[in-house]
């Protein structure tokens, strides 16, 4: 199903409105990277970011009669082209590659994640966007998308909590690269459940974040990205419970290490877990998680109460973090 | 002093999480006096005028999700059908490019009001196929190829 292409010329309406909306865009969540090379066409199809060239498509009829602040009979479509501003300014705003980083993950699930997080930010940033833009009131419902937009964000949702919240967690996805989406998503995780326990930078705290990546990868992903949204709230709870016992083997293995006797024989302090404190977080663990809620909300310093988790995964997970290995480099949270 | 537009803008959003995110009660009047904080007195007419009116519409309720249609429905269905794509790389194109032809179609006979909706469908399918054909980076069977 090929798709024809009409250039826009630089000094159209057209063209001026949708730099216009680009430049302002970037201005609401600034990255160091901007790969559109400044050509714009009008698609016969659904358009996209070229990936080789840098070249930006959008359908037709959404460019032309969406990209107008002029009264409309259609806000709708207003509305969608706006969206689709926002989500092409998003992925043109990213590196997709990391050489060399041994977190990047090269299966086509980054390119869903890549799709997803442009969607979710689109939705995150529309409502600012469009009003800063000059645009009316204009109804939109970002989350009506099945698909990469339903997977990416309840990864999000899983992964946000009180030190790296939603916001943060999508500023960072914003500035890429995309095969690392998933590395940052884990050390969101890190930060907000296994901050006091895990090693700092380097190459252990790269291994941990690969342990959490590869349950996020969980066949399920690939099921949650197939759902309708409403389906896919229940494949994102068990995606949920996954990553909730995951996190758990994790903190159990270095809770072990730092109780073991220190060279002097002092035994050293061990971070226990606190009780938890409300009874439907613990009748419904992946909603826990969902929520964000642990540790106790604003609650920094306060330990993680994630506890009951699943002991057979505690028991099982028996493997030790490797040391590093070739061309692993530390990588630093850039917020 | 110009209005800090990312400092706003996350801030809009955590405000908007936490009065629209219903886990907890939230002191709407309170969020409101603190985006409010950020516009700056001397900020331009343009900024004042549309952060005012953002900011008081924190107050209502969101808009109602959309009615969908029996062929929005479809198209719903469709998507699920062939998203992820399984098989050799050239019959995951094959269906994506079947997929969204078959939803481009469906829009084709929507009303004025769903038919971008439902092409908005086709963006993610498009975008795989893309990727499918000319990668961007090799694309590999198992995560971590660095690694």
């Amino acid at each position: 199903m090929a798709e024809s292409a009409q250039r826009v010329p630089e000094d159209s309406p057209t063209y001026r409105e949708f730099s216009r909306l680009y430049d302002l865009a970037r201005q609401l969540r600034p990255t160091g990277v901007d790969r559109w090379n400044r050509e714009l066409y009008a698609t016969s199809g659904p358009g996209g970011l070229d990936q080789r060239t840098g070249a930006i498509g959008i359908h037709e009829p959404l460019l032309r009669a969406g990209l107008t602040r002029n009264p409309t009979d259609n806000p709708r479509r207003q509305g969608r082209a706006l969206a689709t501003v926002l989500n092409r300014v998003t992925q043109a705003g990213m590196e997709v590659d990391a050489p060399g980083e041994v977190n990047a993950v090269g299966t086509t699930q980054s390119q869903g994640l890549h799709e997803g997080v442009a969607a979710v930010r689109a939705a995150n940033d529309f409502d600012v966007f469009t009003r800063s833009a000059g645009y009316p009131h204009l109804a939109f419902d970002g989350t009506q998308q099945s698909g990469a937009y339903v997977a990416a964000n309840d990864l999000i949702q899983q992964a946000s909590g009180p030190s790296v919240d939603r916001l943060k967690l999508i500023n960072r996805l914003n500035n890429g690269p995309a095969v690392m989406h998933f590395d940052q998503l884990a050390e969101a995780v890190v930060r907000n459940r296994l901050q006091e326990v895990a090693p700092s930078e380097g190459a252990d705290r790269q291994a941990v974040r690969r342990e959490l990546i590869t349950t996020m990868l969980h066949p399920q992903w690939d099921s949650l990205a197939q759902r309708s949204p409403e389906a896919g709230q229940h494949v994102a709870g068990e995606i949920g419970k996954a990553l909730n016992a995951k996190v758990d083997e994790i903190r159990q293995r270095f809770q072990h290490t730092v109780q073991e006797p220190a060279a002097d024989g002092v035994r050293q302090q061990a971070v226990e877990p606190t009780p938890v404190r409300d009874s439907k977080q613990s009748e419904v663990p992946a909603a826990r998680f969902l929520s964000g809620v642990a540790p106790a909300a604003g609650a920094l310093g306060q330990r993680p109460s994630l506890g009951d988790g699943s002991r057979a995964a505690v028991e099982r997970g028996t493997a030790t973090v490797r040391s590093r290995g070739p061309g692993e480099s530390p990588r630093r949270w850039g917020d | 002093m110009p209005l800090d537009l990312p400092a706003f803008n996350d801030a809009f959003g955590r405000a908007r999480d936490r009065v629209r995110g219903g886990v907890q009660a939230v002191d709407v009047a309170a969020e409101q006096e603190k985006l409010r904080a950020l516009v700056p007195a001397d900020a331009s007419d343009h900024d004042r005028t549309w952060t005012t009116q953002l900011i008081d519409d924190l107050a209502e309720p969101p808009p109602p999700p959309p009615v969908r249609s029996d062929l929005y429905r479809e198209a719903v269905r469709i998507h699920i059908a062939v998203y992820p794509p399984k098989g050799t790389t050239e019959e995951k194109m094959a269906m994506l490019a079947e997929g969204r032809r078959r939803i481009w179609e469906i829009a084709d006979r929507a009303t004025a009001d769903e038919e971008d909706d439902i092409r908005a469908m086709t963006e993610d399918l498009k975008s795989m196929e893309d990727w499918l054909r000319d990668p961007p980076v090799p694309l590999t069977d198992t995560p971590f190829p660095n690694g």
